[in-house]
């Protein structure tokens, strides 16, 4: 079930008509959660039910044996780990591998073809099964390294694991947080009500309007029978899909914190202004924050982090960033996202560069421009197709060529431009309160967020599917 | 309630979609007319007494609504269909609209050269609304309509767009398309025509198959009308010397099969395209067959 859609809106009344009714009992509340998050799901198929269901499953059961038999920890981590790594490369890596080892035999000399024997049923990747994965396994992780207790009761397990408004696209959220949050009766405020309203239109703005309007667009520049040869058309085509990913994937975690918030729990912020960031570094501190955090705390540091050497400080983000553009999708694009990331990475430990720019204003904002630089340089191989048409993408960019005959319409510039004015009233910091008096802000709010449902209904693109769906 | 201010926000919304929905311009607004129009036509359940098959020229030539006004109390639908053929598939489709238990049975044909030429595709529009999924259908009826009042607009859309042509449309659930062009061009149809006709003839099978089924559907007590959707002069020439369309053959065979043919001039009327008839001469020719049709049928 997609957000933007109406057997969402009908489904979400229904919830929250529901929802204090069930709420007050703890067992009442968790498993309306676990009904309604399964329904959710199973809505566009529900063969893969199962597959959460058995995740889940293993993990629950894993947690408690952890505990029980504290001497076999290590074998019921490595089954949790195997059950759920297995999974993920069965239904989303098994075609790529395939493919990559019949073109490696082809390349020896031998016509093979161990896709064509791959079950149709593995070929389709279950939506949302690289974030509920993690979600789970991150569950065991943490009961092995003794952060988090297990829950002995599964139906509080399920309603952590499949919760729906992240179920699909994130935000990851962990046990340690969220289980202890379910526990407790949920109340909410006003401001609990109106905040959560608000994260939901602001997600739905920068999906339904920025994102989905972007979509057409950047779907027809990165077709490769494109053979625009204009510098100015790829730059646009670019920031157009970089705001477009941005805008996607925040407004979605925006709406599952806001459905979060209404049903009276918190979610961690997942996106923090991306591209108001100063350093590589720093993006990764503001761009999908649970993915990033999840992959320090569970592969980062556990190889060692920056512990040993600068060396092995290099090497250890190399293996992280690499397997987190492999996480994104099963295309050696991602890989090459994740190597580009740590390419920029490590000349930024090495050369501190940034700190050189820092001293002004005017260097802060070619600083800011230079940081955008790299991370558009990166979602070109992440968008593209295949790694030639990346590499013809960016030598059209960087030629400069004047050539300025684009099919670039006045819907483009015009989304582009708001997705840009967003991020530039974060970045300087403009208050509400420069606009209108301080005991204006209450009417302003609610005539604000009256327009801005009305630009949502009114101005929205055409309906696409959430693109880290795929993920 | 007054503090509540997700409860303000949500009815100030209400209020601005509605001046929104009012005011905004409803760029493809033609087009969720043109899907519900071709859907209902397909999925309409009621039976009727009178049913009209055909081509374009049928369902942008004749409106049931002003035949109805001649012929009251008969339920009237229009079943053409573009580039329809007359074969057995419309027909057998076109029954099973009919009202077989009624008092009256009528099958109006509007028999052009065109549809009795065989195609590759022939029934390529009818069948890309016979399969489609149900949900598919209840949108396109349904609820698509109702959002058209959500209708989303872009900046370019505020753009005043200068068109070449003006092709207006107005869709009657009745099956007519009422139409017109601005500017006309009443040659504008030749071309396609000549093009269509150097490669092929007026298929005597299917002239065969349109004999053999006035045959049965008298037989069954359906009375059944036939005529030559009016265009323009220049066209009927084109169809009767590049089509081998034998027009008096055809009415005395159709006669002899139990039909009724209701002849009809060109010169009477006016297309916008050389084609089809602008909407105020489609008004007229249905007041004609419904007129025509009155005089041999017992309304009784």
């Amino acid at each position: 079930m997609l957000f933007n859609s109406l057997i969402f809106l009908v489904f979400a009344i229904l919830f929250f008509s529901l929802w204090p009714l069930l709420k007050k009992r703890t067992n009442v509340r968790l498993s309306f959660i676990v009904i309604a998050s399964f329904f959710f799901y199973g809505w566009w198929d529900w063969r893969f039910l199962f597959l959460i269901a058995g995740s889940g499953l293993l993990d629950y059961f894993s947690g408690i044996f952890l505990l029980k038999y504290p001497n076999r920890k290590k074998l019921f981590l490595l089954l949790s780990v195997v059950g759920n790594i297995g999974s993920l490369m069965a239904f989303k890596y098994s075609g790529f591998f395939a493919e990559n080892i019949d073109s490696l035999f082809a390349l020896l000399g031998y016509n093979t073809c161990i896709k064509c024997n791959i079950p149709d049923f593995f070929l389709v990747t279950p939506v949302g099964i690289s974030f509920y994965t993690f979600q789970s396994m991150s569950y065991t992780l943490d009961i092995y390294k003794g952060t988090l207790k297990p829950t002995r009761n599964v139906i509080h397990f399920f309603a952590y694991l499949s919760m729906f408004p992240q179920l699909v696209a994130g935000p990851i959220v962990r046990a340690s947080d969220l289980l202890s949050q379910l526990l407790k009766y949920p109340k909410t405020t006003e401001q609990d009500r109106w905040e959560g309203m608000r994260l939901i239109v602001h997600g739905f703005f920068k999906k339904m309007v920025i994102a989905d309007n972007l979509a057409p667009f950047v779907n027809k520049a990165f077709v490769l029978e494109n053979m625009s040869d204009s510098s100015l058309y790829w730059w646009v085509s670019v920031t157009a899909f970089a705001f477009q990913i941005y805008c996607d994937f925040s407004g979605y975690s925006d709406i599952a914190r806001g459905l979060a918030r209404l049903m009276g729990l918190n979610f961690k912020l997942n996106f923090n202004h991306p591209y108001t960031s100063l350093s590589i570094r720093e993006f990764w501190t503001r761009w999908h924050i649970s993915l990033s955090t999840w992959f320090k705390d569970y592969v980062y540091i556990p190889l060692g982090g920056s512990r040993k050497n600068k060396f092995s400080g290099h090497y250890n983000m190399w293996i992280t960033m690499l397997i987190s553009g492999f996480w994104h999708g099963a295309a050696w694009t991602f890989i090459l996202w994740g190597a580009v990331h740590s390419f920029f990475l490590s000349l930024e430990r090495i050369f501190k560069w940034p700190n050189y720019f820092k001293k002004s204003s005017l260097g802060r904002v070619i600083l800011l421009l230079l940081i955008m630089l790299q991370v558009w340089v990166a979602w070109v191989f992440f968008r593209a197709q295949s790694f030639s048409q990346a590499i013809d993408i960016l030598k059209i960019m960087f030629s400069f060529n004047g050539n300025v005959k684009t099919s670039i319409g006045l819907n483009e510039i015009f989304f582009i431009l708001i997705g840009i004015i967003r991020e530039i009233w974060i970045y300087h910091g403009f208050s509400k309160e420069s606009l209108y008096p301080k005991s204006w802000s209450r009417t302003m709010d609610v005539v604000t967020m009256a327009i801005l449902i009305t630009i949502c209904v009114f101005m929205r693109g055409p309906g696409n599917e959430f693109i880290y769906f795929q993920f | 309630m007054k503090k509540e201010r997700t409860f303000l926000a949500l009815m100030l919304a209400v209020l601005f979609m509605i001046m929104a929905g009012l005011f905004l311009p409803k760029p493809g607004l033609v087009k969720v007319q043109r899907k519900r129009f071709w859907a209902l036509k397909t999925y309409t359940k009621t039976k009727h007494n009178l049913i009209i098959l055909g081509d374009s020229r049928a369902y942008r030539g004749v409106s049931p609504e002003a035949m109805h006004k001649i012929l009251p109390g008969i339920d009237i639908f229009n079943f053409g269909f573009s580039s329809g053929r007359l074969n057995k598939f419309i027909y057998k489709q076109g029954e099973k609209r009919l009202d077989l238990n009624g008092k009256t049975k009528i099958i109006l044909l509007a028999v052009t050269p065109n549809a009795l030429t065989k195609h590759p595709d022939e029934n390529a529009q009818i069948n890309s609304q016979l399969y489609l999924p149900k949900e598919e259908i209840y949108q396109r009826i349904y609820f698509a309509p109702l959002l058209t009042f959500f209708t989303s607009v872009k900046p370019e859309d505020f753009k005043q767009k200068k068109k070449k042509v003006n092709y207006v449309e107005k869709f009657h659930d009745d099956g007519w398309v009422e139409s017109y062009k601005i500017p006309e061009d009443t040659t504008f149809a030749m071309k396609s025509y000549r093009k269509w006709f150097t490669k092929t003839d007026v298929n005597p099978g299917m002239v065969n198959d349109l004999i053999l089924q006035t045959k049965e559907w008298s037989n069954k007590g359906i009375k059944v009308f036939a005529y030559r959707p009016p265009s323009t002069y220049s066209m009927e020439f084109l169809e009767d010397s590049l089509a081998n369309f034998r027009e008096e053959r055809l009415i005395k065979r159709f006669e002899e099969a139990g039909g009724i043919w209701i002849p009809t001039k060109s010169s009477d009327y006016h297309s916008y395209d050389g084609s089809h008839l602008r909407y105020d001469s489609a008004i007229k020719l249905s007041e004609y067959l419904a007129k025509e049709i009155k005089k041999n049928v017992d309304l009784e």
